[in-house]
């Protein structure tokens, strides 16, 4: 068990290294400089800003000094805004989207996981119709339609709610709902056939002549076999939830990290955009661990391998 | 008993009647695909959503079990171990679990986990103690198929159905498992229905033999009457093809063909396409039940052959 | 009791079946039996026969272009004249989101088939050749898997630039990986089945043996992942599109349109939901098409 999360941190690390070089040699190959197009920028005060930035060494010398200060958790300075961090600039906004998230995630894993689970014992019938339908749409419309629909809806419709202005846990809800409904759709899709999958193994027969109850046989027997899909999908749905945020913060005003990497994007902020990438990454990357510790919690078959 | 699939209604098991015993050990001999499982699903009243009991009765104890609840008696009076023990036990559930779990269902009066490792031990995977708290990969195909047996035996059981039980196994731990299962029968007493293709199996265990084909039952008897007073053309073939321990350099003929097909069964008799003495009369008709003695019967047109 | 003719031999003739005699069918003919009889995927199926011939012909049949600029005309409702109503520069959204769908479709066909070609290639190799190489191949597939993807393509539009064919290129380098993993597992299990060995023993070359005997067999999974593919594909492009990164002006995808209307959506709801009902509607009917598909291919999964 020790032996398999210590591979599973080293695959997260080795991970985490490509992503760090990839974004790296990825931004310095931008036509250009970060700073080409501002025009009127004199070129000793560009020469000045080169320098101050370290722009003007070897590029394996920048990439040593990136990775050394990515190492010790530093994302470096904004060209952009003047005289913050990157990581002031995530620390400011992320904790925003984090809230929004957490209560998406949970809200998808509360709505998804019994809705699969009814779906796959009524299959067929009316409530598993009902179900997939919904699901299927949940997949498939995109995540910027369904944000819109609703802020038409409740914002300009019916006036429940303000849009624009961040007040706290109120105004994530819409937002949450809206990232969590893909997440949702997924998992209940995912679960119902994985329910489907399990339910005709032999070992839910042996329950059965056992004489346990229909629901024991389901809630014990089967729901822990057929959760395991489930969990290897966590870390995409996370990054689901994630690149989600890009457009629903957006739609919604929330200001998130979600919308700060957008409008970093837009003004070419480099710096931002590599430390924001590098930062998401390392979130999925954990969720990941996370998740693939959980599945050898839940599996023992896992440790053999 | 039927099975209703998207082509169509598959008679699986057709006008079988059989009882078992107390402490007795009948055996059901049949090709694969002959209805054997069919059969004790549906006493077992485990045929799954695409099953349903057509007609008949079944009756335990003297009770029909329809007036019976089944939950309590699976498990508790009427056990069952399946062919596949790679298969038949929940991979994400200990062993302690899976054990304890029917005691506590059927509200077993003393020590669980020491009953449970009782069973454990009486099987021989030892040292119990230890290999109880492990998790059924890390076991092999045999060593599982013994867990299968201490699971259904857990709550001594008045009926044990075992579906072809080492079908699934090497040759040599087969011969252990069916020496297992032989003597925890002798020491309880209680009855078993041993389900198997392979007469080989049955020879050393079965008090009486049922021999099934195509869903229908063609031959039953006490173990001596289907080996030495064999009646069916289909009871000597599966005979042929089985190896004689007696005399060893005889040859094995097989049976050819195919077992019918039971979405379209055949009118007549189930084995008449690939019986050697097949006659017009078995193409239509079914034959009916000859007795031969108040234990042996069989269904076969030619019993009927000079009777005019 | 009963007649003795009753009762005579049967001949071997008599003993044979005519239903053993039954035709049989190939594999596809199945598959495309069974396909048929889901309605969904039929559904889906004419549905986008319908959009791919929209696209195709509807901007020309249409009186408007697609970046005729009427300042007359700005933001009109939906009406007999303008099917779909009007934008703010007075442009008929109906030819725009036809417009767009010619866009948004060469998304998802080219940025599919592009990714379907290196992973088609790289999983061929990597499953054929076995061994060191296959480890090392799909060691590299595994990290590409944990990298946030969405994350990376944004990245490389913001390299590459915004622009069509940015998007085909970033797509296609980008989504590879599923195919990759499915082609292997395919030519895995398909390369020791006899007809293969057969083929080897005949001399076959390893290309041919690949090209002319594995990957035919692996279509049935190529077909799902490619079904399910372009409408991830069309999906990602909007994305891009609305949050800037897309096609330039005038030209517009449903994602241009859409991120475009979502600034006046209190006053005219009409501009976003058109094209946002395209994007849904199409991604809807690749989805029951792949969904039908993966059924038909794969028995098993239903009852
Ligand atoms: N779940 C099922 N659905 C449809 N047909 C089935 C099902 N299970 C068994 N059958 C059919 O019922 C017949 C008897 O099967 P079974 O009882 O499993 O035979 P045996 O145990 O003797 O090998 C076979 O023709 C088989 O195809
Ligand atoms: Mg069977």
């Amino acid at each position: 068990m020790r032996k398999y999360i210590f591979r599973r941190v080293l695959a997260s690390l080795l991970t985490l290294f490509v992503v760090i070089t990839l974004t790296f040699f990825m931004m310095r190959a931008i036509p250009g400089g970060p700073f080409t197009d501002e025009k009127a920028i004199p070129s000793f005060v560009l020469e000045k800003m080169m320098s101050r930035y370290g722009l003007n060494d070897p590029l394996y010398v920048q990439y040593g000094r990136y990775l050394l200060n990515v190492m010790r958790l530093d994302l470096g300075p904004s060209y952009r805004y003047e005289g913050m961090t990157v990581n002031e600039l995530i620390a400011g906004s992320f904790p925003i989207s984090a809230v929004v998230g957490s209560i998406a995630l949970v809200l998808a894993l509360i709505v998804g996981i019994p809705a699969g689970i009814i779906s796959a014992l009524k299959r067929g019938k009316l409530p598993d119709r009902f179900a997939m339908i919904l699901a299927t749409l949940g997949v498939t419309v995109p995540n910027f339609v369904v944000a819109a629909a609703l802020v038409y809806i409740f914002a300009w419709r019916l006036g429940w709610v303000t849009v624009g202005f961040w007040e706290g846990i109120s105004t994530a809800i819409l937002p949450a709902v809206t990232l969590a409904g893909y997440p949702a759709a997924f998992i209940s899709r995912l679960v119902r056939s994985s329910m489907l999958e399990v339910l005709q193994q032999d070992y839910i027969r042996t329950a059965y002549s056992k004489g346990l109850s229909g629901r024991a046989v389901v809630y014990v027997h089967a729901l822990k076999n057929a959760v395991i899909p489930v969990i290897t999908y966590i870390a995409p749905l996370t990054a689901g939830i994630l690149t989600g945020s890009f457009v629903v913060e957006q739609v919604y005003g929330v200001p998130g990290l979600g919308t700060f990497f957008v409008t970093s994007i837009t003004n070419r902020d480099y710096t931002t955009i590599m430390g924001v990438t590098i930062f998401y990454s390392a979130l999925l990357v954990s969720f990941n661990l996370i998740a693939d510790v959980c599945l050898a919690f839940i599996d023992p078959r896992i440790k053999l391998k | 008993m039927s099975f209703f699939t998207s082509a169509g209604e598959v008679k699986a098991v057709n006008d079988v009647s059989f009882h078992v015993g107390k402490g007795e050990v009948l055996g059901i001999v049949g090709e694969s695909g002959s209805g054997k499982s069919a059969a004790v699903l549906s006493v077992m009243g485990l045929k799954g959503s695409a099953g349903k009991i057509t007609g008949g009765s079944i009756l335990f104890d003297g009770q029909d079990m329809n007036s019976l609840n089944m939950r309590d008696i699976r498990g508790r009076r009427i056990s069952m171990i399946f062919q596949d023990p790679m298969t038949s036990l929940n991979p994400v559930l200990s062993v302690k679990y899976q054990l304890e779990e029917s005691l506590r269902r059927h509200h077993w009066k003393g020590d669980i986990h020491a009953r449970a490792l009782e069973m454990l031990e009486r099987v021989g995977i030892v040292p119990a103690s230890e290999r109880i708290m492990q998790y059924p990969h890390e076991f092999s195909g045999g060593q599982r198929q013994r867990i299968m047996i201490a699971m259904a035996m857990i709550c001594e059981p008045e009926l044990l159905i075992a579906d072809e039980p080492t079908t699934a196994l090497d040759v040599t731990v087969q011969a252990q498992i069916l020496d297992l299962m032989k003597a925890l029968q002798k020491d309880s007493g209680m009855s078993v229905i041993l389900i198997t293709h392979d007469l080989g199996v049955i020879a050393g265990m079965a008090d009486r033999i049922l021999v099934m084909y195509g869903g229908q039952v063609m031959e039953q008897g006490t173990r001596r009457e289907i080996f030495y007073s064999t009646a069916h053309p289909y009871t000597q073939g599966l005979l042929r093809s089985v190896p004689n321990p007696d005399s060893p350099k005889e040859r094995l003929i097989p049976i050819e063909g195919q077992p019918p097909d039971l979405l379209n069964p055949p009118e007549g008799c189930p084995y008449v396409k690939r019986c050697p003495e097949a006659m017009r009369i078995c193409l239509h008709r079914k034959p009916e039940n000859i007795s031969l003695s108040d234990t042996h019967s069989y269904s076969c047109w030619l019993g009927q052959k000079g009777v005019k | 009791m009963y007649d003795a003719e009753l009762f005579l031999p049967l001949s071997r003739e008599e003993k044979t079946d005519a239903e053993m005699m039954r035709p049989s069918r190939t594999y596809w003919q199945d598959v495309r039996e069974r396909l048929m009889r889901d309605k969904l995927a039929v559904l889906g199926l004419l549905v986008i026969v319908l959009i791919v011939a929209l696209a195709v012909f509807g901007p020309v049949l249409s009186p408007y272009e697609y970046d005729a600029q009427d300042f007359m005309m700005s933001n009109e409702p939906p009406s007999g004249a303008h099917w779909f109503g009007t934008d703010m520069f007075g442009r008929d959204i109906f030819v725009r989101v036809l417009y767009g769908a010619r866009i948004s479709l060469a998304v998802g066909f080219l940025a599919s088939f592009i990714s379907l070609f290196i992973g088609v290639i790289y999983g061929g190799i990597s499953g054929f050749t076995g061994g060191k190489t296959d480890n090392i191949m799909m060691g590299i597939v595994d990290v590409i898997y944990s990298v946030p993807m969405m994350i990376y393509v944004i990245l490389l539009m913001v390299v590459v630039g915004p622009g069509l064919k940015s998007i085909f290129i970033t797509l296609g380098i980008s989504y590879w990986a599923p195919m990759a993993r499915i082609v292997r597992a395919e030519v895995m299990r398909l390369k020791n089945e006899e007809f293969i060995l057969a083929a080897r023993v005949l001399g076959a070359s390893p290309g041919r043996i690949l090209l002319r005997h594995l990957i035919p067999n692996a279509m049935g999974p190529i077909l799902v992942t490619l079904t399910f593919s372009i409408p991830g594909a069309i999906f990602t492009e909007a994305f891009l599109s609305f949050v800037g990164l897309g096609v330039s002006a005038p030209m517009a995808s449903w994602g241009v349109l859409s991120s475009d209307a979502v600034g006046s959506l209190a006053i005219y709801p009409w501009q976003l939901f058109f094209p946002a009902g395209a994007i849904s509607i199409t991604i809807l009917a690749f989805n029951f098409l792949g969904d039908g598909l993966r059924d038909a291919l794969d028995p098993r999964l239903r009852k």
